[in-house]
């Protein structure tokens, strides 16, 4: 796995909980600490920010969104396409649920970190994000670039 | 091959020597049953960026398709040879028709929809699937090329002007290689010198696309802001002229640079390739 992917999916899971509660901010051990409890409400949201995108890029232009707010999406189906000063990327998306809220429309610009969408999904899969079952981490995929 | 998983191919000599080429075989969890599909990537790209990155392989691996990746030499993992004859585009179309049967390629047979392969190229890699095209009838069975160009514009591109830029930063006076290098120097990874071998290797050996032209039939897809594929159509006549069926496919709003990850492109490259 790439430098890059890893910064990507490190970002990903950074995924925090916004319904007011404590943001999520170890994801993975929240859930195998069984987070259920904690979190008692039936549903929840989701916010990812823009991840890395690696080669020190700080900011990328919306170019299109593929989903939009009440879609209900897959792990690692597409949900964005982002331009950067370099190159033109699909985001994948790093959870499954139903889209609350996107950020940003065609042309506009966001920052590594600022909110990109938000998700809604069940409470009891809140809190393990970054560990969803059967499911594959989104794959940025291909082994580094090692140009010689 | 079966189940969804990606094989790193071991290359060997072509016609003697070691092209170094990085090979890439990307298995479909579920295969459609049709021929594997050949990307290449475009000048001072890889098949990470254009492919992966931008959503291509896994769209086609999602339509049930076999992929093959290849980075060109001097880019992406491959390796950087130091003669120049590793560039040149007939070496690398030899190159080409060696990683395809290496992959299982096997001739077109009338009925057989997983014999031959099909080819999809961006900017550079178009014009290398056109020549690949119309050189391998036997194998290729459609095109899918993306930002295409009648004359490739790397064959205007000044070297010398470049090589001084890079010496002592003498400022480059011809735009298009201006923006070429710059291009190219944006990615720091890239082998600037690999690069610039590739632009010799390619002056020697300028685009013709009349020269041969392929018959088989050929997506042509372009954003109408892409000022280095304004003569696609001149390139799309050209094919029905030899009797091939070129379709063009326009992407609003989007120029050289980011009509790669277009939907309304992989899905009609997907839908084109789909027969």
């Amino acid at each position: 796995m790439s430098r890059q992917s890893q910064l990507v999916e490190a970002s990903w899971v950074r995924g925090r909980k916004t319904d007011g509660g404590p943001h999520c901010t170890n994801c993975e051990a929240a859930g195998r600490a069984g987070s259920n409890e904690y979190w008692s409400t039936a549903v929840a949201e989701i916010s990812f920010p823009l991840p890395d995108l690696g080669e020190g890029l700080i900011e990328a232009t919306v170019l299109e969104w593929l989903v939009s707010p009440g879609d209900q999406v897959e792990r690692n189906q597409p949900l964005v396409e982002m331009e950067t000063s370099k190159s033109a990327v699909e985001l994948p998306s790093p959870q499954a649920g139903k889209v609350v809220r996107i950020f940003g429309g065609a042309g506009d610009r966001i920052n590594v970190g600022e909110p990109l969408i938000v998700f809604e999904v069940p409470d009891n899969t809140a809190g393990i994000v970054g560990t969803v079952p059967k499911d594959e981490a989104p794959t940025r995929p291909g082994p580094p670039e090692r140009r010689t | 091959m079966s189940g969804r998983h990606t094989g790193e191919m071991h290359s060997h000599t072509v016609e003697g020597t070691d092209p170094q080429l990085f090979v890439e075989v990307h298995d479909p969890q579920n295969d459609a049953g049709l021929r594997p599909v050949l990307l290449l990537h475009g000048f001072s790209s890889s098949s990470k960026l254009n492919w992966h990155d931008t959503g291509w392989v896994a769209a086609l691996l999602e339509a049930g398709r076999r992929v093959i990746t290849v980075d060109l030499p001097g880019h992406g993992r491959s390796g950087a040879p130091e003669d120049m004859d590793s560039y040149s585009p007939s070496r690398i179309r030899a190159d080409l028709l060696q990683i395809a049967f290496d992959a299982g390629v096997r001739p077109l047979h009338d009925g057989d929809p997983t014999s031959g392969v099909d080819v999809v190229g961006y900017s550079l890699g178009a014009r290398l699937a056109w020549e690949f095209g119309a050189t391998q009838p036997e194998i290729v069975h459609r095109l899918v090329l993306g930002g295409p160009n009648i004359a490739d514009p790397l064959a205007a591109f000044d070297l010398i002007a470049a090589q001084n830029y890079l010496a002592d930063g003498t400022p480059i006076a011809d735009e298009s290689t201006a923006g070429l290098l710059k291009m190219a120097m944006l990615l720091p990874s890239n082998n600037i010198f690999a690069l610039l071998s590739l632009v010799d290797a390619i002056k020697a050996e300028p685009f013709d696309p009349a020269e041969a032209v392929p018959h088989m039939p050929m997506l042509l897809v372009a954003g109408d802001q892409d000022e280095r594929a304004a003569t696609m159509p001149q390139l799309a006549a050209l094919g029905i002229r030899a009797g091939s069926m070129a379709e063009q496919l326009t992407l609003p709003g989007r120029n050289h640079t980011n009509a790669i990850t277009s939907r309304a492109f992989k899905q009609g490259a997907i839908a084109f390739l789909g027969v």
